[in-house]
């Protein structure tokens, strides 16, 4: 998998959460480590949908893993190559 | 707080504390909603049950909530969100979204909107794909009065007065307005009925609304409820909705201009999206610029807030045509 797809996110969480760069990990929960809150991912998913071309249904949300940055971007991956 | 094992369900009338409960601890302490339990079943109960979809877990606590009104009696109403809200500390994800999904499923309606959305939720709706839309504010301030103590610096503009061509008049009994066709325009959305008039405006049970219906050669074209809001002595007038189209609204704006007057009121507003802009200009409007920090027109009155506030409306994607007013949902809710 692509580095661009990692980088692209822990760029975008450290900005949204003040979190520095260096301590976001690709394979925490997003959620239970507060890198987002339940407004912040969706200002992540909008910008992931802009970023990629890609868009990101309900649907998604509810089947993929993507609680993990690692987890995300291996969605993002898979939805850029299906288009 | 650790997760559990969550239950998503339509919210029944014995859990009306445990939600008023929630609303305090959740949403804003002291909370109208929280404190007020006739205001609270006048809004969301539905006989045994309650208008709002609710997330508990294994303890009977509540999570989140999901509530929400219904336009008319139809099988398949349309309906407008309101109080949306899941307890931060839970750390599920999506569970807003699940609330909402479960509502989607389970709850049949027609179309959905929700006036009143706050900016912040913006990502969300681009992710639901549904359409997001900013309301104008329009208003027409009155020139007689030498000074303003609500609105700052409004633009003063002339009314043309005209003979009118209709006959305006104030209802006494809903039945006067009976025979309005709620149904001429069926491009229309949401789809209101005499009972939402009754329910919401007729029987409110802390606000006196003035319903308003106008006749041309006989026939009800017409239908605008208004409402006086206050601020220590002074007052404005504002249209809360609005039924039918804008041909008599040279009309419309002459008589309410004219009470307006009568009553010292500082202006008349008008809160909406979807009614044609040109038409609401030249029949006397202004139009509010946000932007503009100079011209004040406020928005909110309990508490009194004298500042500019955009209001933004969501709705399902429609190729109807879609019309917000500012007694949509629950946006013209007592807050005291």
């Amino acid at each position: 998998m692509s580095d661009k797809y990692v980088n692209f996110l822990k760029e975008k969480i450290s900005d949204s959460s003040g979190i520095e760069i260096e301590k976001i990990s690709s394979n925490i929960n997003i959620f239970s480590n507060n890198y987002v809150d339940s407004i912040a991912i969706f200002t992540l998913f909008v910008e992931i949908e802009d970023r990629f071309n890609i868009e990101i249904s309900v649907e998604d949300l509810e089947n993929l893993d993507i609680s993990t940055i690692e987890g995300l971007a291996k969605a993002i991956e898979n939805a850029e190559q299906n288009n | 707080m650790q997760n559990k094992t969550i239950s998503i369900s339509v919210a029944k009338l014995c859990d009306t504390q445990n939600i008023m409960q929630f609303i305090h601890n959740v949403w804003r302490k002291e909370h109208i909603l929280s404190r007020d339990k006739n205001l609270f079943l006048y809004e969301f109960q539905n006989g045994d049950y309650l208008n709002i979809i609710i997330a508990k877990d294994t303890q009977n606590n509540i999570l989140g909530i999901f509530g929400f009104m219904k336009y008319n009696s139809h099988k398949n109403p349309d309906i407008a969100g309101s109080l949306w809200k899941v307890n931060p500390d839970v750390k599920e994800p999506f569970l807003g979204l699940k609330l909402r999904e479960y509502f989607k499923e389970n709850i049949k309606h027609n179309f959905f909107a929700a006036p009143g959305a706050n900016l912040q939720t913006k990502p969300i709706y681009k992710i639901l794909k549904m359409q997001w839309r900013q309301m104008k504010h329009y208003y027409l301030a009155n020139k007689k009065l030498n000074q303003f103590k609500i609105a700052k610096n409004p633009i003063l503009k002339d009314i043309k007065i005209h003979k009118p061509i209709t006959e305006i008049a104030k209802i006494t009994t809903i039945d006067e307005i009976k025979e309005f066709d709620f149904s001429s325009n069926t491009k229309v959305v949401p789809r209101k009925d005499l009972n939402y008039i009754k329910k919401k405006f007729y029987n409110h049970p802390r606000y006196t609304y003035d319903i308003y219906f106008l006749k041309e050669e006989g026939i009800i074209k017409n239908l605008f409820i208004c409402r006086v809001a206050k601020v220590s002595t002074s007052t404005v007038y504002r249209i809360v909705d609005f039924y039918g189209e804008l041909d008599y609204i040279d009309d419309i704006v002459q008589f309410l201009y004219q009470l307006i007057i009568k009553y010292n009121h500082e202006y008349l507003d008008f809160i909406t999206y979807g009614l044609n802009n040109t038409l609401l200009l030249e029949a006397g409007f202004n139009a509010l610029d946000f932007e503009d920090e100079n011209t004040v027109i406020p928005n909110l009155f309990e508490p009194f807030v004298q500042k500019n506030s955009p209001i933004y409306c969501v709705s399902d994607k429609t190729d109807l045509e879609f019309r917000q007013f500012k007694a949509d949902g629950d946006q013209d809710r007592p807050n005291l």
